[in-house]
């Protein structure tokens, strides 16, 4: 816990230092803070920051002791000891650990509102082939989930559409900000829902034969559409002056080398088609999901695809299955030599993506690796990795301050930054801890 | 069976153990950390298991030469983590064709051979509240069971000591399944209150005609009828005389409020508050007149009743009194309870003693079954877990879990695959994306709007 | 032994009675059959599981068994049907199906139909209807199973609730003649449900269950009380409740169908909460109730249907290493089930059958392969015939052959179970089915030609060698090879007076010694591909003889 109020009870000896105490005091406590003023406005603040004393986690450079941040113009500017900066403010990390801004490789944040309510749901659209849906048109900046899922240490994430064989084009985007423009994190790629051949849940009766038969109808149907992608491409590229058919435009982008295919597969027979397709229609492809990539590891590994593993807190694919199979995934895939970034695959508790990390480091990953799913592999992955996925001069400013490891929950954070924004440590479900934590009226008799 | 498979591999070279044997739940374990919960923590302590129950604790034990020795050195003993709200092992969850079912019972449909058995065990629970579902707002009796995995008499699982308890369900899920489902009452959490007087009213009106004609049949030369038996309205009387403990699946505050009113009118205090997600704005009242609250750590927003939750509905019951703990309704969480606790440091610091609490006594007393676990205690039963790291860290491990002090799950030599039985004709097995079974709303999944329209929801 | 058509074939029609039993009358169509006695003679007859008697004949009249015994004297009016290589054994009883019947009409649900406390009758609940009264004798399915040996059946009614209605117990006769045996036998009781209403789930049926039979109980008291005393109010009139009473006093079974084994427990918690009687039919899964099943000492009856045989190849799906496992889990499944019978044995469960789910051609490979996996021909044919017998309560009026019993008897060809045997007839009820024999001479061997190893050891030592059967058009001719008394190699001779059946081989053979000509007769019994038997050496003794059907080796 911060020691605020030893430092109040000292003697601050000018006013910038009390000024940065206060400051601290209205803004940067959470949870912590009973005495927010009435009608007091928590806002994301740019500002210049300089975090000094801290234990830098940089996941790329290593670990530096002692060492000081500047943020400012939204960037990392400076990494050292020992750092001043004019009218920058001050934040005292003496025994706390800076990380980078944690990212989650695939969810529906922002995407909906209430599960249940259909009319919140903007993840789903009508037709099977729908690539040109784009996902980040529909994420709400305000959703309420959004505050909520930050304050444990998620900075970026990525927006998926779902259903159907081409969904829609996912988007990175960042947890500030007011309108999509704002968030977007420079990535976006197109989901494939590969054919998949397996049974999927005890409710599916089938027949063995059937289930072999429609998968095979599914391949091909797929395979129909991409060779007509093709062709419209090779069209296009021609010069020709083709009729409106935006599913194919956004095809023949991923043809063009302009946009990633992410293709989802789970079971280890759909994994295996899914690299094959893609080693035969020559695409840049991301492999997600990847529920049962462990039982084809080294195949996986020398097809050079990387993989977005998750949610790693689910249940083995089968009931045959040890029944740490999902915990164990990404570690068994990192130890054949796959690129692997998490994802929690969630909407509204994407904030536990550092727990499903914590979990994947406890049975096989290793913490080191685990930190890097979420963060510089993430990173490597969406080709960001200039701008996120570490502690280093010149990326964006995406970092969190910790009084420990982030993957664990007895961890608290107490500072958060996107683009280079301090963000209040704030959301409703916190709002509402400090209303009712003593309720006033209380018991009435 | 299982036990013979576990005994053989404890005589073989399994790094913890000492090679003696004679009965299977007699052991002790030596020089963990063991976490009482009641009592405090004590390191480099043994638990001496005699006969499945704990009979000491203490630092070098004097112990019988022949007994098996379990090596917790460096690891942790914690009791078996009790999970108040589950629907594994059991065969049909809702009996979703009115809206009062007292009458039936969980324990008519219990499913030993389900695998989401082996995989509580794995995560360290020991005893389940096998729970109807939601779909009611008077629901049907439940079990409470322990996790005997291998066992293939269903009754065997049953917790023999346990209360009896019963299923209640306020706000949407009622209101779905029967108003907008069906056009029947209730419709909205109007109608939910008056389903439940109306259910307390007509077994109070049976009783005493029940009660007229047994006194009219011992007179001499009686010729009083009987009037018709339900078994629903008994079910109901016996709640009322206080012999079932109420669990009722709720999220509003209005609407806890409102049955924490209605059964003070009728004289109940026998009742547990289940899911409760705004309970930390009616602390006070729960506080007070309830057995408490059984809480999910941070599920929300999957429908529009949690929409206002917050994760720190532990921390908020806890400190104002509540008796509080951490279900999972999920075959999938109930493997990590352990963590979903570890969450409550997180959003308001509980302290270790008060997370642990969360899971094993707690819910214990919420069950009515804390004289017999949810702590190490000598005299109780022996459910007890070894991690080996505190179970509070996100990189704890569950190893070994014990029921009765049977060992059920042993992580270094169990067999991958933990199945009972196999069906000869399945050559491809279905493979699961997702948890869709063991959970309140099974079986009614349709009445949820966009049904199969989105495959990771929530439905509870 | 292979049975040919003999020359003077009875050509029996199956005889139809109009109207009235027993009255002559004169029948326009022809239909009627012309005499009701039949004696059947020179049969092996296997009067009840584990007894043989080789050569009997078997007197019928008016549908009961008269006597059986050698040598009988014919009556002047009986008609004889030779039995010379063929088997007689009772008919087969089945303990629960449903060719013939119907669904019974239910009324149109009210105008205020609650879903959540709909009429009974709507729910399934009907115990009171009588299968009987939706049974089709004329049915094409039972033509089918009566040619499948079954002469006596216990219908169950069709229906999806849990209380269905009440079973009966029927005969294969001509469906103009009388096939009623027993009506209102027992209550069938399912864990099934209509849908869409109370009870809708297992959870309810239990429920419903026990809320019936309380309520059946206080009825049955108000009646008594009702009986003694005029001036109470009048006991509902409740068909449901009403048929439930005669199962709390003991007096009528239920009937459980269950299709698992949590269905079977259920259905001894009931019996044991209620303290009625109940019987379990369907059983289909493993071994694990038999313990449960022997202390109640319920009569229970296994289903005859099986799994598939789990062909299939894998796709590329997983490693091969987990392949192999997986293969190896499922053929173990696979094999526990078709030896659960034989487990049922074991234990000294006196099971009986069920054709439910069953298709009819398969009856006979299904009730072979539990034979190949543990259970006897003789528990095989007791649970067709003599313990669903005494678990109906029908044992003094059928199930095995003996006098004064009905007459159902099956003529084979072979013995029950052999691979090539066929039922010729089918007496159900006194009435006689005839059914044409298909030819199986080509059966034997691969290329009409079988090709045996033999070992034989005499006082002089052991020796082996080979023969050969081969048929062409009907008749079998054959040949040997055996090591040259005479000096090195083998010789082949000819076989003389073969006689080939599916059971035994005869033969002989001339072997030429320095000394003499010997003859050398070598019989046996063949089981499946191995012989065993003996080879007489002319003046000398009998040795013993064994041989097993291989290929051919090639040249």
């Amino acid at each position: 816990m911060p020691n605020v109020w030893a430092e109040m009870n000292g003697k601050p000896s000018d006013m910038k230092a009390f000024k940065y105490i206060l400051l601290v005091f209205f803004l940067g406590l959470g949870i912590f803070c009973q005495a927010q003023e009435d009608g007091e406005i928590l806002k994301p603040q740019k500002g210049i920051f300089l975090l000094q004393n801290a234990t830098l986690v940089t996941v790329t450079k290593g670990i530096l002791e002692n060492s000081d941040l500047l943020i400012a113009d939204g960037l990392i500017q400076k990494i050292g000891k020992n750092l001043s900066f004019p009218d920058a403010q001050l934040i005292d990390c003496t025994g706390k650990f800076i990380y980078p801004g944690m990212i989650d490789s695939g969810n529906r944040l922002g995407l909906v509102e209430v599960n249940s309510v259909s009319e919140t749901q903007d993840f789903m659209e009508i037709g099977n082939v729908t690539p040109n849906m784009q996902a980040l048109t529909a994420v709400n900046p305000n959703a309420v989930a959004i505050a909520v899922t930050r304050v444990n240490g998620v900075t970026s994430s990525i927006a998926l559409p779902s259903g159907g064989l081409f969904p829609g084009t996912a988007a990175l985007i960042h947890l500030n900000g007011y309108t999509p423009d704002q968030m977007y994190g420079g990535f976006k790629g197109v989901i494939l829902n590969f054919p998949s051949s397996a049974r999927t849940s005890t409710y599916d009766t089938r027949s063995e034969e059937d289930v072999q038969k429609e998968s095979e109808e599914a391949q091909k149907k797929l395979d129909d559409i991409w060779e007509k992608a093709v062709s419209y491409h090779r069209l296009k590229s021609a010069g020709a002056m083709l009729d409106y058919y935006p599913e194919m435009e956004h095809l023949s982008k991923v043809i063009a080398g302009e946009i990633s295919l992410m293709i989802e597969a789970n079971a280890a027979v759909d994994i295996r088609r899914a690299i094959k397709w893609v080693k035969d229609n020559n695409v840049t492809a991301i492999l997600t999901g990847v529920s049962e990539g462990w039982r084809i590891a080294e195949e996986i590994a020398s097809s050079g695809l990387s993989v977005i593993a998750g949610p790693v807190l689910t249940i083995p694919s089968r009931q045959s299955d040890r029944y740490d199979a999902a915990y164990t995934n990404p570690g068994i895939l990192v130890k054949a030599g796959v690129k692997v970034a998490l994802r929690t695959n969630d909407a509204e508790n994407v904030r536990n993506l550092p727990f499903h990390a914590g979990f994947a480091a406890a049975y096989g990953m290793g913490k080191e690796e685990a930190l890097k799913a979420v963060t510089i592999h993430a990173a490597e992955i969406f080709g960001l990795d200039h701008q996120i996925g570490s502690l280093e001069e010149g990326k964006m400013g995406n970092l969190f301050i910790t009084d420990g490891d982030p993957f664990e929950p007895r961890t608290q954070i107490s500072h958060l930054f996107i683009q280079g924004y301090k963000i209040p440590m704030t959301n409703r479900q916190i709002r509402l801890y400090q209303e009712f934590n003593e309720r006033s009226p209380g018991l009435e008799q | 069976m299982k036990h013979i498979f576990n005994l053989l591999c404890l005589l073989l070279a399994s790094p913890f153990l000492v090679v003696a044997q004679n009965a299977p739940n007699r052991f002790v374990i030596k020089n963990g950390t063991v976490l009482t919960i009641t009592n405090g923590t004590f390191p480099k302590t043994d638990v001496w298991v005699e006969n499945g129950k704990i009979k000491q604790i203490g630092q070098d034990l004097k112990v019988p030469a022949n007994i098996t020795v379990v090596d917790a050195s460096g690891k942790y003993v914690m009791p078996g983590i009790i999970d108040a709200h589950s629907h594994i092992a059991l065969e049909a969850i809702n009996e979703a064709t009115s809206p009062i079912t007292s009458e039936v019972w969980m324990g008519d449909v219990i499913d030993p051979f389900d695998i989401g058995i082996y995989r509580a065990l794995a995560g360290g629970v020991t005893v389940t509240h096998a729970m109807h579902g939601s779909a009611n707002a008077i629901g049907g009796q439940n079990v409470t069971l322990k996790l005997r995995y291998g066992n293939t008499d269903p009754l065997a699982l049953r917790m023999q000591e346990a209360p009896r308890t019963i299923k209640f369900a306020l706000g949407e899920n009622p209101t779905r399944v029967h108003g907008r489902g069906k056009n029947i009452q209730p419709r909205s959490r109007m109608g939910v209150e008056a389903v439940i007087r109306n259910g307390f009213e007509e077994a109070l009106q049976y009783k005493k005609v029940w009660e007229a004609y047994e006194t009219e049949r011992k007179q001499k030369n009686s010729t009083a009828v009987p009037p018709v038996y339900s078994l629903r309205l008994e079910t109901i009387i016996d709640i009322l005389a206080g012999e079932i403990i109420i669990h009722c699946h709720s999220y509003r505050a209005d609407e806890i409020y409102m049955l924490i009113k209605v059964c003070r009118e009728y004289g109940i205090d026998k009742i547990v508050f289940s899911h409760v997600n705004e309970g930390f704005k009616v602390a006070p009242e729960l506080a007070a007149y309830t057995m408490g609250a059984s809480i999910f750590s941070d599920w929300w927003a999957y429908k529009f009743e949690v929409y206002y939750s917050t994760a720190y509905n532990a921390a908020v019951l806890t400190k104002n009194g509540v008796l509080t703990s951490i279900n999972s309704d999920s075959g999938e969480v109930i493997r990590h309870l352990y963590h979903e606790a570890a969450k409550s440091q997180r959003y308001g610091g509980l302290s270790d003693e008060e997370a642990l609490a969360l899971i094993t006594i707690n819910p214990a007393k919420q069950l009515g079954i804390d004289a017999f676990v949810g702590s190490i205690e000598v005299g109780k039963q022996a459910d007890l877990v070894i991690f080996d790291s505190h179970p509070l860290s996100i990189y704890a491990i569950p190893q070994m879990t014990f029921v009765d002090g049977i060992k059920y799950f042993d992580r270094e030599s169990d067999e991958l695959d933990q199945r009972l039985k196999i069906n000869p004709s399945e050559l491809i097995e279905p493979i699961f994306l997702k948890e869709y079974d063991h959970n309140c709303m099974q079986n009614v999944d349709f009445y949820f709007t966009n049904f199969g329209r989105n495959l990771f929801e929530h439905r509870h | 032994m292979i049975n040919y058509f003999l020359h003077f074939k009875i050509s029996l029609l199956l005889c139809f009675m109009l109207g009235r039993m027993g009255f002559a009358q004169s029948d326009p169509t022809g239909q009627k059959r012309i005499t009701s006695t039949y004696l059947i003679t020179r049969v092996t007859l296997i009067p009840t599981p584990g007894k043989i008697l080789p050569n009997q004949d078997i007197l019928i009249r008016n549908g009961q068994i008269v006597s059986f015994g050698s040598n009988l004297p014919r009556p002047a009016e009986a008609l004889q049907i030779p039995g010379d290589s063929l088997f007689a054994y009772p008919g087969f009883i089945d303990m629960a199906n449903k060719s013939g019947v119907s669904e019974p009409s239910i009324p149109e649900k009210p105008a205020d139909f609650d879903p959540s406390n709909p009429p009974d009758v709507q729910a399934g609940i009907h115990p009171d209807v009588d299968v009987l009264e939706h049974y089709d004798p004329s049915h094409s399915q039972i033509v089918d199973w009566r040619k499948n040996g079954f002469t006596i059946v216990h219908k169950v009614p069709l229906g999806q609730g849990m209380l269905p209605g009440t079973t009966g117990l029927v005969v294969y006769g001509p469906p103009k003649s009388n096939i009623i045996i027993r009506s209102d036998v027992a209550r069938y009781a399912k864990f099934s449900t209509v849908g869409g209403m109370y009870p809708a789930t297992v959870l309810g049926v239990m429920a419903k269950y026990r809320a019936l039979f309380e309520n059946a109980r206080l009825l049955s008291r108000h009646q008594v009380i009702f009986a003694s005393n005029q001036r109470v109010k009048i006991p509902d009139t409740n068909p449901v409740l009403q048929s439930l009473i005669p199962v709390l006093e003991k007096n009528k079974p239920l009937f459980f169908e269950t299709n698992s084994e949590l269905d079977v427990r259920r259905a001894l918690s009931i019996q044991r909460e209620q303290d009625i009687s109940v019987m379990i039919s369907g059983i289909a899964e493993g071994t694990l109730m038999i313990p449960v099943i022997k202390k109640s000492g319920v009569g229970v009856a296994l289903s005859i249907n099986l799994p598939e045989e789990n062909k299939q190849e894998f796709s590329a799906e997983i490693q091969n290493s987990e392949r192999e496992e997986k293969l190896k889990k499922i053929n173990a499944a696979y094999i526990k089930r078709l030896s659960a019978a034989g487990e049922y044995e074991k234990a000294g469960i006196p099971f009986a059958f069920t054709t439910k789910h069953l298709d009819k051609d398969k009856l006979f490979d299904n009730l072979r392969l539990m034979i190949k996996h543990g259970l006897s021909k003789e528990a095989a044919l007791a649970a067709l015939t003599t313990n669903p017998a005494k678990i109906l309560g029908i044992d003094n009026m059928t199930g095995d052959i003996s006098p004064g019993k009905m007459a159902n008897i099956l003529l084979t060809t072979d013995t029950l179970f052999f691979a090539e045997f066929q039922i010729q007839y089918v007496i159900a009820n006194g009435y006689l089915f005839e059914y044409p024999l298909k030819d199986n001479s080509e059966k034997n061997g691969k290329n009409g030609s079988a090709y045996w190893e033999y070992d034989t050891k005499t006082s002089a030592g052991s020796a082996s060698g080979f023969f050969e059967i081969s048929y062409q058009s009907g008749t079998a001719k054959g040949s040997i090879t055996y090591d040259d008394p005479q000096g090195e190699g083998k010789i082949t001779s000819p076989m003389n007076d073969l006689k080939v059946s599916t059971k035994r081989i005869t033969f002989s053979f001339v072997v030429k010694t320095a000394k003499e000509d010997l003859t050398v007769a070598i019989e046996g019994d063949v089981s499946e591909n191995f012989l065993v038997g003996k080879m007489y050496i002319a003046d000398y003794d009998s040795f013993p003889f064994t041989a097993q059907k291989t290929d051919k080796p090639k040249p």
